[in-house]
């Protein structure tokens, strides 16, 4: 039995201490940032495969190093929008809701993110999501630092089927597509 | 060195306990009533007792969950009458999924097109820790697989 309590102490559920990225991120000390940026990934990919987004999809699958043509997304969670629920509520979704394939796409990146770099990273993500005949997807870019131009870019996105949030970790700025996909999205993202 | 896995499950030894319970429950309906008045507390004592013990005797039997582990493979028994056994150099892609019902999963894709889900929910370990150790014990047993 003594290997079985190692394992458990070693890969036992974390203490809600360690869902409190935000404050360690504001006294975070630099150089410290690709720690955090993999943390706030494995934040978000956690929340949204625990139900956090349920009220918009049900997000079922994750997968590690998504490759995509020649880009490497952190992760990919695929979805659907038919909720799972318990007996009435899980009738109601089979017989009200359409069952659309959805997904969300996290890159995170040392390096500066320019609007080239999320250009190409949107149209990977939007070639991917046509590829896989998905509905909508999320696509999430973290980085140390985002240019004004990007972050202009990332606004202006105007795909009804594509919500772009981009995460600054060194400012803690969070900008998202102004349309309605990326405003839901930002109300998930919170770093 | 071999891990080895296992946590009570109270939903199926509940279930368990119920199914001892029910044929006890069952032959109150034939007893006549006076005795069943006259000695209650005696019957709910036992049955409490014969459901409790013959019900962990069946979850032993048929819903104890271990899950085993080393380096080259490993495999998930179900009581005593069920094992899956599986190597890691089967496998070349795991992701991390939930069932219908949102039980965490780790899912391993075989070279074959098959997979297979770990249901690390049930051993009370968290998937997404789970996860790069699992990846490890992939990568290890495919490089060890392409030197042989």
């Amino acid at each position: 039995m003594a290997p079985s309590v190692a394992l458990n102490k070693q890969f036992s559920k974390p203490s809600d201490a360690e869902y409190q990225l935000g404050s360690e991120i504001k006294n975070q000390p630099e150089g410290e940032s690709p720690l955090e940026r993999e943390r706030l990934v494995l934040k978000f990919e956690r929340e949204l495969m625990r139900g956090k987004a349920r009220w918009l999809a049900n997000f079922i699958e994750s997968f590690e190093d998504f490759q995509v043509n020649d880009v490497t997304f952190d992760i990919f969670i695929r979805g659907n929008t038919r909720v799972k629920g318990f007996l009435l509520s899980r009738f109601f979704s089979y017989v009200l809701n359409p069952n659309y394939e959805v997904g969300c796409y996290m890159y995170a990146s040392e390096r500066r993110l320019n609007r080239s770099i999320a250009r190409k990273i949107l149209v990977t993500a939007k070639g991917s999501m046509e590829a896989n005949e998905m509905r909508w997807i999320w696509l999430i870019m973290i980085a140390d630092q985002i240019d004004s131009e990007a972050k202009d870019y990332v606004e202006k996105v105007s795909d009804q089927g594509l919500a772009v949030v981009a995460v600054e970790t060194d400012t803690g700025l969070i900008t998202n597509s102004k349309n309605f996909l990326g405003r839901q999205a930002r109300k998930f993202v919170k770093v | 060195m071999e891990q080895v896995v296992q946590r009570v499950g109270y939903t199926s030894l509940l279930k368990a306990c119920f199914i001892a319970f029910a044929p006890q429950l069952a032959l109150l309906f034939f007893a006549p009533s006076e005795f069943v008045l006259q000695y209650r507390f005696l019957i709910v004592a036992v049955n409490v007792v014969v459901s409790g013990s013959l019900g962990w005797v069946l979850y032993k039997r048929y819903f104890h969950l271990v899950f085993t582990y080393d380096d080259e493979k490993f495999s998930i028994r179900k009581g005593t009458v069920e094992e899956r056994s599986y190597n890691w150099a089967d496998f070349e892609k795991l992701t991390v999924a939930t069932s219908d019902y949102g039980a965490f999963a780790i899912r391993l894709y075989a070279k074959d097109g098959g997979k297979v889900d770990i249901p690390v929910e049930k051993f009370r370990i968290d998937p997404f820790h789970f996860r790069p150790e699992v990846k490890r014990l992939l990568e290890s047993s495919a490089s060890q697989a392409s030197m042989r």
